[in-house]
């Protein structure tokens, strides 16, 4: 049978035939390939938490001290206001959303003298403080599962020109949307 | 058998592709029937044919797969799935970006043009409802992502034949 098989090529194209079979197989490998790489590339979804997390600090830069003020609701005379219970609302920021079972974000904000560095003035803390942990473990090195943190700050003086350093610490969750599980 | 005999006959045997004739490293005569009196081998054109065809198809084939590659990597790149996620988080972050009274115009041709073939209406490739949008561009339940500022967003499509479509940031909720 087998003789019969080869004795229907002629004894010189033998190693066409073979080379056929060879080239298939590289064929397939570059096919598998291809479409391992482009399965690896679509299937990820697009991170966009650098760009959130650098959105909500600037909404809330912006909510505290818009043209170089300290909003008076926050710091008046000197003397900090106790209307950031409702910051969020002030600053028209809503951080429950019925696509998430809990909240996506935590926000930190510090307020200090410039003569007294250590001890805030005033300080904020809204959303979810779960997130807070992964800030700490990501501080050497980013790891894209974790919550993305970033933190900003700016100087800023209130309606009777004290000035301040102003800390934003601003986190972003929502990986299950921005990251390959 | 002379040497040069024996080598004959292995290049006329290898004249001879489609032929079950058997030629024997010793069948002198039968490897020389197969030659033309003035020397030249009668198969000898029709090979040449044959390489031709085989190399033309072998190159054909080669692009062929290469063309079903290229197509499966564009089809990817601008699936619905891919689409979907890209705009919705574009105009999340758009609109998180933004202050009212703003107007913004995004260009959407690709989704326009993926949804007008899967069968969906214009108005209905984005949806905002509260802080989530919705982006559909197929027959499946479309992409969501939401925006974190409390903002009374509408979102309609520019008139027609602009493929744009139009983010209106009215005010504080």
């Amino acid at each position: 049978m087998k003789n019969k098989i080869f004795d229907f090529f002629p004894k010189n194209s033998r190693g066409d035939k073979i080379l056929s079979i060879y080239w298939f197989a590289i064929l397939l490998i570059v096919a598998g390939g291809i479409f391992a790489m482009v399965y690896v590339f679509y299937g990820a979804p697009y991170d966009v938490r650098q760009i959130e997390a650098r959105e909500l600090t600037n909404q809330i830069a912006n909510c505290i001290s818009y043209t170089g003020k300290i909003n008076t609701n926050l710091i008046s005379g000197g003397v900090p206001s106790l209307s950031s219970q409702n910051f969020l609302e002030q600053c028209h920021l809503i951080f429950n959303s019925s696509e998430w079972s809990d909240e996506q974000f935590y926000t930190e904000v510090y307020i200090y003298k410039l003569d007294n560095p250590d001890n805030p003035v005033l300080d904020i803390k809204k959303g979810n403080n779960n997130w807070l942990a992964g800030c700490s473990i990501q501080e050497n090195q980013t790891q894209e599962n974790l919550p993305f943190c970033l933190t900003k700050s700016f100087y800023s003086v209130d309606n009777t020109d004290n000035p301040y350093i102003i800390k934003i610490l601003s986190v972003v969750r929502k990986s299950e949307k921005n990251v390959k599980m | 058998m002379k040497r040069g005999d024996k080598e004959f006959c292995e290049f006329a045997q290898s004249f001879q592709p489609n032929s079950r004739l058997r030629l024997h490293n010793t069948d002198l005569n039968s490897a020389k029937s197969l030659a033309h009196p003035n020397g030249k081998f009668f198969y000898l054109r029709n090979r040449r044919g044959t390489i031709l065809v085989e190399n033309v198809i072998f190159i054909v084939l080669n692009l062929l797969f290469l063309a079903i590659l290229l197509l499966f990597i564009y089809r990817q790149g601008n699936g619905a799935v891919v689409l979907e996620q890209s705009y919705a988080k574009n105009i999340a972050l758009l609109i998180d970006s933004s202050r009212p009274v703003m107007e913004m115009k995004l260009n959407m041709e690709d989704a326009f043009n993926l949804a007008e073939k899967n069968g969906i209406k214009p108005e209905d490739i984005v949806k905002i409802n509260g802080n989530i949008i919705t982006v559909k561009l197929s027959n499946s339940g479309g992409y969501q992502y939401s925006f974190f500022t409390n903002y009374d967003v509408t979102a309609y499509p520019d008139v027609s034949p602009n493929k744009n479509y139009i983010i209106k940031i009215n005010g504080y909720k």
